[in-house]
C-alpha cells in the first residue's frame, strides 16, 4: 500500500491565507497600540503601505493555490452559489473572500488615508482571527479523520499563522521604519530608533509562539504520527520554540527590531506552522490507518 | 424514511472479485479507479485452524453521512426519493473535501480500499451508488425471468456475485432482498455485523457466522 498523502495545495492555501490575513490584523493591531511614539506620520503609514501590499500578494497567491487545487477557475463558482451551505469548506472560502476584499480596501484607505482608522483595524484582526480558526475547523469538522477532532487544531492554525505574520510585519514594516530614520537625521537619535520598535508587538509573537509550541505538544501527545514521529517532534514544537527565542532576542535587544532577527523569526515560523499543518495528514486514525503504508 | 443498502453474506463470498469487475463494466470505471474492493482480512490461526475471510467496501450508505455535510457545492447528496447516499458529478468541483470527512476513505481517494475515489481524468470524487440508475424504485428482488424490469432490479454487483453473496434493498421494508436475506441469516444464528466507525451508522451489513471465522471488521 501507498502512503496517505498531503494535500499540499490545500496546506498551503490555508498557511497563506492566514498569514496574509494575520498581517493586516498587526497593521491593525499597530493602529490601536501605537508605533513607540512614531505616531501616524508619512513614514509609519508607508511601512504600512508596504506591508499591506505583501498581505494581498499572499493572500492572492493563496486564492491561486486554491483555483490550481480545484484544476479550473469556474469551480470556485460552484461553492460561491453554495456558500450557505455550512460546509466547513464554505465558511473557509467565505472568510477568505472576506479578507481579501478587507485587503484591497485597506490598500486603498493606507493610500488616501494614511491610516487604517479605529473600525477597518478591528476588521482585520477579527478577519484574522475567523481565517485561521476556519482553517483548523475545516479539519475538525473531518468525521472520518478523528485525531482531527482537536481543538489543538484551530488554536495552532491561528497561533501559528499570526506568528509568522507578526515577524514578516516586523520584518516589512520595521525595516521601512529603519530606512526612513536613517534619511532623516533628526529621528535617528536612539530614542527614535527605539521607537520604530513596537515592542508591544514582540510580546504578542512571544505569546503566540508559546501558544503554538502549546497546540503542537497537545496535538502531537493525543495523536500517533507512526513512521513520521520524529518528523512532527522535531519539526512543529520546536520551531515554536525557536521562534520565541527569537522574540526573547528582539526584546532583549537595545536598538529594537532587527530586520535580521523578524526575518529568522518569520522563516522559523513559517517552517513550523507548515510543518505542524502538513504533518496532520500523517496522523493514523481508526480505519484510516489502512491506507497507510 | 428508506434505508437502502447491499448485504454482504462473508461465509458465501470467496473473494473471487467478480463485483468489482460487474461494478467497474456497469459504471465505465477507469483502469485504476475503483468503487469497490474486496479486502482479504489476513488468517489467524494456526493450520488447519485457519480464521480468515474477505470483506467487499464499497460506499456504506452511513445514516449520518459526514460526506454529505461537509460538502461546499452540494455535489454529495441524497437523494429525495430514496434516501440514497450519491455523488452529482456534474456539481463536484474535485476539491476532495469530502474524503478526510468520510472514515472509509483515504485522503487522496487513491489507495484501496478507499470507498469514494477521485477521479483523476474527470477532477471529480465518485463512489458506489448502488447502481440507482437501475434500482431507484426496485425492491431488491430480481427477477430472472426479467432482469430489466426496474421495480424487481439488483445492481450488477449483486446480479454477477458468483456465489450469491449480495443482497440489495431497503432495510425498512421488511420484504425486500436485503431484509430478507438478513431475516434468514438471523434465524439460523448467524451473526449480522457492520464496520462502525466515529457514529456515521452505516447502513451496510455483512454475515458472518463463528463458525466461519470470527468478525474483525476491516482487520488490522
Ligand atoms: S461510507 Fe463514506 S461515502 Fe458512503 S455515505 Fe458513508 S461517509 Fe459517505
Ligand atoms: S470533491 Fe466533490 S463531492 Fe467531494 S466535497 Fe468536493 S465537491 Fe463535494
Ligand atoms: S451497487 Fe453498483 S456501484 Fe455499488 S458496488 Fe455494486 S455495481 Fe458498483
Amino acid at each position: 500500500m501507498i502512503k496517505t498523502t498531503i494535500q499540499w495545495l490545500s496546506v498551503l492555501f490555508e498557511l497563506f491565507a492566514a498569514t496574509g490575513s494575520g498581517i493586516l490584523a498587526f497593521v491593525g493591531i499597530s493602529e490601536f497600540v501605537g508605533s513607540g511614539g512614531l505616531g501616524f506620520d508619512g513614514l509609519r503609514s508607508k511601512a504600512h503601505l508596504g506591508a499591506t501590499v505583501v498581505a494581498l500578494a499572499l493572500v492572492v497567491f493563496g486564492g491561486l493555490l486554491y483555483v490550481a487545487r480545484l484544476g479550473n477557475p469556474t469551480q470556485v463558482m460552484a461553492i460561491t452559489r453554495n456558500v450557505s451551505s455550512g460546509s466547513p469548506a464554505s465558511w473557509e472560502f467565505l472568510i477568505y473572500l472576506l479578507v481579501l476584499v478587507c485587503a484591497v480596501i485597506c490598500l486603498l484607505v493606507l493610500r488616501r488615508e494614511g491610516r487604517l482608522g479605529g473600525v477597518l483595524s478591528a476588521l482585520c484582526i477579527l478577519l484574522a482571527l475567523a481565517m485561521g480558526c476556519s482553517t483548523g475547523y475545516y479539519h475538525m469538522a473531518m468525521i472520518g479523520t478523528p485525531a482531527w477532532h482537536s481543538p489543538a487544531i484551530p488554536l495552532g492554525f491561528t497561533a501559528g499563522a499570526l506568528l509568522v505574520s507578526g515577524f514578516i510585519y516586523l520584518a516589512v514594516a520595521g525595516c521601512g521604519l529603519e530606512k526612513g530614520l536613517e534619511k532623516d537625521a533628526k529621528k535617528s537619535s536612539e530614542e527614535d530608533s527605539k521607537a520604530s520598535t513596537s515592542k508591544i508587538m514582540v510580546w504578542i509573537l512571544a505569546v503566540l509562539a508559546i501558544a503554538t509550541t502549546a497546540a503542537a505538544l497537545f496535538f502531537g501527545a493525543s495523536a500517533s504520527f507512526g513512521q513520521d514521529a520524529l518528523l512532527y517532534w522535531i519539526a512543529a514544537p520546536a520551531v515554536g520554540g525557536v521562534s520565541f527565542a527569537v522574540a526573547i532576542v528582539m526584546l532583549k535587544c537595545a536598538r529594537g527590531v532587527s530586520r535580521r532577527w523578524a526575518f529568522i523569526g518569520a522563516s522559523f515560523s513559517l517552517i513550523g506552522a507548515l510543518a505542524f499543518r502538513a504533518s496532520l495528514w500523517l496522523v493514523d486514525s481508526t480505519i484510516p490507518t489502512l491506507f497507510r503504508g | 424514511m428508506t434505508k437502502r443498502t447491499l448485504v454482504i453474506d462473508l461465509d458465501r463470498c470467496s473473494g473471487c472479485d467478480s463485483c468489482v469487475v460487474a461494478c467497474k463494466f456497469e459504471n465505465g470505471i477507469g483502469l485504476g479507479n475503483y468503487w469497490n474492493h474486496v479486502k482479504p482480512v489476513n488468517p489467524v490461526g494456526t493450520h488447519p485452524d485457519i480464521d480468515m475471510y474477505w470483506v467487499p467496501l464499497q460506499c456504506q450508505q452511513c445514516e449520518n453521512s459526514p460526506c454529505v455535510g461537509v460538502c461546499p457545492t452540494g455535489a454529495s447528496y441524497r437523494d429525495p426519493d430514496n434516501n440514497v447516499v450519491l455523488i452529482n458529478k456534474e456539481e463536484c468541483i474535485g476539491c476532495k473535501t469530502c474524503l478526510p470527512a468520510c472514515p472509509y476513505s483515504d485522503s487522496e481517494g487513491a489507495v484501496r480500499p478507499s470507498v469514494r475515489w477521485f477521479n483523476v481524468e474527470e477532477n471529480v470524487v465518485e463512489k458506489c451508488t448502488l447502481c440507482n440508475h437501475l434500482t431507484a424504485t426496485s425492491d431488491g428482488i430480481e427477477n430472472t425471468a426479467d432482469t430489466t424490469d426496474a421495480t424487481h432490479a439488483v445492481p450488477p454487483c449483486v446480479h454477477n456475485c458468483s456465489c450469491g453473496a449480495r443482497s440489495f434493498g431497503d432495510l425498512d421494508d421488511p420484504n425486500s432482498g436485503a431484509s430478507q436475506a438478513l431475516a434468514q441469516a438471523e434465524s439460523e444464528g448467524r451473526k449480522v455485523c457492520t464496520i462502525e466507525a466515529e457514529g456515521v451508522m452505516p447502513a451496510a451489513r455483512y454475515i458472518l457466522s463463528e463458525g466461519i471465522a470470527t468478525w474483525r471488521g476491516l482487520g488490522d
